[in-house]
């Protein structure tokens, strides 16, 4: 398999890799970078466990090639806390119990958090639409749609 | 038309083809069993090695999982067909006689898919004009997954060029030259080995290229569990099956059902209990190997399953089940020991003791050609008056003799023929299928092929030892080491094979090529339900040196020492003792290769980091014995016939595996014959023509066939002297042999061929046997001389280490090799360039997984053979420290190369980021784990 060398940011720090044609970029946070936030649900693009920001935009990384992502910028779960403080969101899906077993919420955590950088404000309507690609078997979405209106409530975004 | 089968029409090699077949059937079937083109070879059956790469419509393809049906219409072009394809059927093509000049071709089981990528590539260059834009990049691309296991690829690469350069400009790039001793006639000169040209064109044969008319197929029923009891084993449903013609069990065993090396304990065919998953309980021969496994598969095997013994530390714990029930000793095959000074003295004596422990896996020789053997029955046609056996052998004579008990039979009725051999590295010691074709053969009354696919060779075969490995260094200040003390506990497998031979020499190896006054060193061979371990290039020795070396890189960091200074401070050289009791007393090169390590290392230009990475040198060094040794009679003939058309042929049972014993044996008897070599054959490996020259081990073959080759030659040399000297009326020792005469000057001359006449007309035999024994040795413990030589290598290896993923690759090796003298550099070149791309994957990618006794790696590519990317750029340098009893002066150099390449590439990974890797191989997390949590050591 023939490798391409790659330069890319993630969660604010330049990384110079080198990685073959198919490896894709959740193979890449989770083997490369030993990112194990990003969770491999289904790894076809369905579950939106892996999803990632890439140039501040939602993906689901199981469907990114990671040469796609060469001189691109990409934000983890593990960028969502700064300094070991936990993000307004972080925080409220804490508080509301919008957690389980866990495995979806890295996931849900960047969807909601792309949605209150471009809605500050969204109504319960907006946030279901915005995590129509995030799929949770445990909570059945109440506490998650509460958790992302009151972090919107309460800062926004961070 | 059979049922269900489809037609083909295809054109292959230029001719046309109409052709009846199964759908299913692939491509590399169709060409190497319905067309019997056998130059396409088959190494994994999966599509992962590139040795079944063939062009179709000018692409390659690897044919071995291409459907025979997607060639419909197409033209396919194969190795046999090659040279024609350029043109001149009657030469070769460019890049065949490339690989030849640059000696690319070893064993030659890669070489006709290697060749056939590279022409692929070859091709789309001439038809875009050329190659003065060819980058060594485009070749690596080519054949990036086309493994090749003995040349190390950089022989590979200078062979495409050269041949470029030639269709560029009309002149080749010439061959490297490593600088070596003036050569004499034929002696330090470079020749291609007499077999390179069926290499590369695809006519050479190894054994599965070969069919007898009859000819049976058979496989083996394994194990189902790693350790259990058989309580029953029903053939008939299998027996019952059409086309079925044998089925046997161990009560079809005529003679022994326990073969072995050195030890009896590995059942032909297990009776009482199975104790790895590669254990035989059934064979069956039927007319087709579809049929075969068809009912094998019928076979109804009942078990009792008993504990799982997985690894040999589990083998040591009290309540461990016993492997075998019958031994005093329990699981412990045995107890090896140094005793060397008085070490509790030397640690006292020391400032600083560092003691670390180090682990190695099991790893597998990954031979490109599987095991493979035919059985044709005693009598069955005229060229087969006894049982006989065709089968790539390291050692002829001793399956000869297992093969003989096993049937009951003298061992006089048994004749092994050995054919090419596709690599060993010391996997091709044991018996494989060896006794079960004789034993089908025999039943049946046909000839009889039992063929392992990659899944069974990695199953069945044995492995290198896993070992765990405690030890404790001790130095002054100023560097000097007081004692070594050491625990090694190595996993032997199932059955015994080498396991006791293999492990007394990583024991006695364990205080490295270094003085060390005082040294208690202990071994424990266990018994486990692992697949047996036995030798691999380095036999033992690359598993102490991968601890000895770190240790010795940590002790120069603690004491502020450069570790070259600290290894030239402690170095064997003349007059040393080693820690088995031995002086040295001639032929250590080992200060020589340090220096020149070191004064490469410091002159290369730096290599900038790779952004992200870090880039550090790591220096090892090592030694490996030439032979036996132990005390055991090292005993190897050859016999040396010369006849009237001034030609001689070289007889020896000894093996070829691709290292390139052939053409030593001819240059020792040409040397002495005053021959050209071209007029020397050798006639290897055939129990009933060719003297026993012991086993293809131990870096044995050059040193003691080589010496029976030129000792042969010398006596017959002496006895056309005598007839000559008659004639001529001069002194015997007057009389000169050069260029294919004799002469006395100024009045004599006569040809070789002439001079043989002399010989017949006056009655003397033409043809003599030299048994010839190497320098007595000592066993273990009694001090004196273990070995009759040593080889000495020292290597520095600049990695590059990501810090962020822990992923390291190997920039460049810079090596030295001290293996007494150069009797054919090129050869020489291509065993370390091999050995030292082995040891890269060694230290980084290869490792034969096991859980609880059921391997996990199973095909070709769970394993990670180092492919032509992997190869870093590599400084040799061939140092001659000529050994007295050794040809020339030459010692054994088969092993050595391999060696210190893994534990200089930890070392280098130290200096890079810090991080001390205690375990084979290094994997990527290993590093970035150790990163995150800030500690020293991974163990």
């Amino acid at each position: 398999m023939a490798t391409h060398s790659i330069t890319v940011t993630v969660n604010g720090s330049q990384e110079y890799l080198d990685v073959p044609s198919n490896l894709t970029l959740l193979q890449l946070l989770r083997e490369k970078l030993a990112l194990t936030g990003t969770k491999n649900g289904c790894e076809a693009g369905e579950c939106g466990a892996c999803t990632v920001l890439l140039d501040g935009e939602p993906v689901n990384s199981c469907m990114v090639l990671a040469v796609e992502v060469d001189g691109h910028e990409v934000v983890t779960v593990e960028g969502l806390a700064e300094d070991d403080q936990l993000s307004a969101l972080q925080q409220a899906f804490v508080e509301h119990n919008a957690v389980q077993c866990g495995f979806c919420t890295p996931g849900m955590l960047i969807s909601s958090h792309a949605l209150l950088q471009r809605n500050p404000h969204p109504t319960a309507d907006e946030v279901r639409e915005a995590l129509v690609g995030n799929l949770c078997r445990c909570t059945g979405y109440v506490r998650i749609v509460e958790a992302v209106q009151d972090a919107a409530e309460k800062g926004g975004a961070t | 038309m059979a049922e269900g089968a489809t037609t083909l029409r295809l054109t292959v090699n230029g001719a046309e083809f109409d052709l009846s077949i199964d759908p299913e059937t692939t491509l590399a079937d169709v060409l190497r069993r319905e067309l019997g083109l056998t130059g396409t070879k088959i190494g994994c059956g999966d599509g992962h090695c590139g040795a079944c790469v063939v062009l179709v419509d000018g692409r390659p393809v690897r044919s071995c999982i291409y459907p025979a049906r997607k060639a419909a219409g197409k033209h396919v072009l194969t190795i046999e067909g090659l040279a024609a394809s350029w043109g001149d059927p009657d030469a070769l093509h460019p890049l065949q006689q490339a690989f030849i000049d640059h000696g690319v071709v070893q064993c030659g089981f890669c070489t006709p898919g290697m060749l056939m990528s590279a022409a692929a590539l070859w091709n789309k260059k001439v038809a875009a004009g050329g190659f003065a834009n060819l980058t060594e990049a485009e070749i690596e691309q080519a054949l990036r997954r086309n493994a090749c296991r003995c040349t190390g690829y950089a022989s590979i690469i200078r062979a495409f060029k050269s041949a470029a350069h030639a269709y560029e400009t009309g002149e080749p790039i010439p061959p490297l030259d490593p600088g070596t001793l003036e050569p004499l006639h034929v002696i330090g000169h470079s020749y291609p080995r007499p077999d390179a040209v069926a290499k590369v064109t695809g006519a050479a044969k190894f054994t599965d290229d070969v069919a007898f008319p009859g000819m049976l197929h058979a496989v083996t029923l394994r194990a189902a569990h790693p350790h259990a009891r058989i309580l029953s084993i029903d053939t008939r449903a299998a027996a019952a099956l059409p086309g079925v013609r044998a089925v046997l069990t161990h009560a079809d065993v005529p003679g022994a059902n326990r073969h072995g090396l050195v030890t009896s304990d590995w059942p032909v065919l297990c009776d009482d209990k199975v104790r790895y998953t590669g254990d035989a309980v059934a064979i069956v021969a039927a007319d087709t190997p579809e049929i075969a496994a068809q009912a094998r598969d019928l076979i109804a095997v009942t078990y009792a399953p008993l504990p799982v013994v997985g690894s040999a530390e589990a083998a040591r714990l009290p309540d461990a089940a016993l492997v075998h029930e019958d031994r005093a000793l329990g699981n412990l095959l045995e107890h090896i020991k140094v005793r060397h000074g008085d070490v509790a003295q030397g640690f006292a004596e020391a400032d600083v003791v560092i003691e670390r422990e180090y682990r190695t896996p099991a790893y597998d020789h990954m031979f490109l050609e599987p095991e493979c053997s035919i059985g044709v029955p005693a009598g069955y046609d005229a060229d087969h008056p006894k049982l006989t056996i065709y089968v790539g052998s390291q050692i002829p004579y001793a399956d000869r003799e297992q093969t003989a008990a096993a049937l009951g039979l003298p061992v006089d009725q048994v004749r092994i023929i050995g054919m090419l051999i596709g690599g060993g590295f010391g996997g091709k010691e044991d018996i494989m299928g060896q006794i079960h074709v004789a034993l089908l053969a025999e039943a049946t009354g046909r000839p009889v092929k039992m063929l392992y696919d990659r899944a069974e060779s990695l199953r069945v075969h044995p492995k290198r030892h896993a070992t765990v490995i405690r030890i404790k260094t001790g130095a002054k200040k100023d560097g000097t080491l007081t004692a070594v003390q050491a625990e090694l506990v190595g996993d032997a497998g199932a059955y015994a094979s080498l396991s006791t031979k293999v492990l007394t020499r990583a024991t006695t190896h364990a205080t490295g090529p270094y003085q060390v006054p005082h040294a208690q060193i202990d071994c424990y061979a266990m018994y486990t339900n692992n697949p047996p371990a036995g030798a691999f290039r380095g036999f033992g020795v690359t598993q102490s040196a991968f601890a000895v070396e770190q240790n010795m890189d940590i002790l120069a960091h603690e004491l502020g020492i450069d570790p070259f200074e600290l290894r030239r401070k402690n170095a064997l050289r003349v007059g040393s003792t080693t820690a088995t009791g031995q002086v040295l007393r001639e032929s250590v090169g080992l200060l020589d290769c340090i220096d020149w390590v070191e004064e490469r290392m410091r002159h290369l230009p730096p290599t900038p980091a790779p952004p992200g990475t870090r880039v550090a040198w790591g220096i090892a060094a090592g030694y490996k014995n030439t032979g036996l040794g132990g005390g055991a009679d090292d005993v190897a003939g050859a016999e040396v016939e010369v006849y009237p058309d001034g030609s001689a042929e070289v007889r020896s049972s000894s093996a070829d595996l691709g290292q390139g014993l052939t053409t030593v044996v001819a240059q020792c008897a040409a040397e002495e014959l005053g021959l050209p070599i071209a007029r020397v054959r050798v006639l290897l490996s055939d129990t009933d023509l060719t003297p026993d020259g012991g086993p293809t081990t131990a870096s044995r073959q050059t040193f003691v066939t080589g010496n029976a080759a030129r000792l042969a030659a010398r006596d017959m040399r002496e006895r056309l002297a005598g007839v000559a000297s008659e004639r001529w009326h001069v002194p015997p020792d007057a009389i000169g042999f050069a260029d294919g005469e004799l002469s006395a000057p100024p009045a004599h001359h006569a040809s070789f061929g002439e001079a043989v006449g002399w010989l017949i007309e006056e009655g003397h035999a033409t043809r003599l046997t030299y048994c010839y024994h190497a320098p007595e040795t000592r066993p273990l413990g009694q001090g004196g001389d273990m070995h009759f030589a040593f080889s000495y290598a020292v290597q520095a290896a600049e990695v590059a280490v990501n810090e962020r993923t822990g992923e390291v690759s190997v920039l460049r090796i810079v090596a030295a090799c001290d293996g007494g003298r150069a009797l054919n550099p090129q050869a020489l070149l291509g065993q370390i360039e091999g050995g030292l791309v082995m040891g890269v994957g060694t230290a980084l990618t290869e490792e034969y997984r096991i859980e609880d006794g059921m391997p996990q790696t199973l095909r070709w590519a769970d394993y990670g053979v180092p492919g032509i990317a992997d190869r870093p750029e590599m400084e040799l340098c061939i140092v001659e420290h000529p050994a007295q009893a050794g040809p020339y002066g030459a010692k054994g150099i088969g092993e050595m190369p391999s060696i210190p390449t893994a534990p200089a590439i930890c070392n280098a990974i130290y200096n890079a980021v810090g991080v001390r890797v205690q375990q084979l191989p290094v994997k990527p997390g290993m590093i970035q784990r150790a990163e995150t949590t800030a500690t020293d050591d991974y163990a």
